[in-house]
């Protein structure tokens, strides 16, 4: 095979694994599975140029079994910053069990400055994509969302 | 009963008194209280941020704190935090005051501003929360009106 056959060969087959590979690691979250089966605090970055009012709409859940809705949960997170929430996601440990558990469904952003909806996403484990490790290398808030103007003008 | 027994029954009492009176812990510390009065015709929705700093570290990350609606007429109290606590030193960042219906910033008020509010206040002073005790109690009020809301912060 020439020189040229060879390296077009290999330029493809490392597009071909790129091309593969990139949408895994575009939506796998970097949650450590150790994490996965406890309940966690959810760190907020808000990369977006909107100052923002955050809603999570959220359900009650017993036994795997939705109770009803719960009144949503509310805080603000400005532009360029990062805050820590007592927002949780739910442990799979603790989403089996038979302790009544809220399970937010989804995250409605309003801009501050108007009062209007600037995006709403549907919450799942896939939307956390870096975990956050702080002192003493505990990963105290292993789900991480970055707020971007992509995701807010995706979701509108 | 020996001189030095009575000595040491009257320190031990004396001792008792002081943990009782000082429990729970921190209970014996003088407290600063922000109260804020909604008195406006609108549910106000309140938010404010702390930033720890462990000993010359750098700060932690933010954590919003408070996160309800003040009805009309209501009030609700938190703590002035600006000081030390267990090797951590909290200041407020920033109260964010937002209309609850319409989800519009109503104020912004950033750290600065915040204590500029309420340092050169003539705090409420309550000693008699804590009998017994040389608790002092300060309380410095934030009226929500219409025209607070207009000063700054749109």
């Amino acid at each position: 095979m020439n020189p040229l056959k060879r390296l077009t060969g290999v330029l493809a087959a490392a597009l071909c694994c790129l091309g593969i590979t990139a949408p895994l690691s575009a939506t796998s979250p970097v949650v450590p599975p150790e994490y996965r089966d406890y309940s966690a605090y959810i760190y907020f970055v808000n990369t977006s140029s909107l100052d923002l009012f955050v809603e999570a709409v959220m359900d009650e859940e017993e036994c795997g079994k939705v109770n009803g809705s719960f009144a949503p949960e509310v805080f603000c997170v400005e532009a360029g910053d990062a805050v820590r929430t007592t927002l949780m996601v739910i442990g799979e440990d603790n989403k089996a069990s038979c302790v009544p558990h809220l399970l937010i469904k989804s995250l409605r952003f309003y801009d501050l400055a108007t009062g209007a909806v600037a995006g709403e996403i549907a919450v799942t484990e896939g939307i956390f994509t870096e975990a956050v490790e702080f002192a003493q290398g505990a990963y105290d808030h292993p789900y991480k969302l970055t707020i971007t103007d992509d995701l807010l003008g995706g979701a509108e | 009963m020996k001189m030095i027994t009575r000595v040491a029954l009257v320190l031990a009492a004396a001792l008792a008194l002081v943990l009782c009176a000082c429990w729970p812990i921190g209970s014996c510390y003088d407290t600063d209280t922000v109260r804020v009065y909604n008195d406006t015709s609108r549910e106000v929705f309140y938010q404010y941020y702390y930033k720890a700093r462990v000993g010359s570290g750098a700060p932690l990350a933010y954590t919003p704190e408070g996160g309800a609606v003040i009805p009309p007429g209501g009030s609700v109290e938190f703590d002035y935090t600006d000081r030390e606590h267990n090797g951590s030193y909290y200041v407020v960042e920033k109260l964010l005051l937002v209309d609850a219906a319409s989800h519009r910033l109503l104020r912004r008020m950033d750290s600065a501003e915040y204590y500029a509010a309420l340092v050169h206040q003539e705090p409420v002073v309550d000693t008699t929360s804590d009998p017994g005790t040389e608790i002092t109690r300060r309380y410095y009020d934030l009226r929500l009106t219409e025209d607070f809301f207009l000063q700054t912060g749109q």
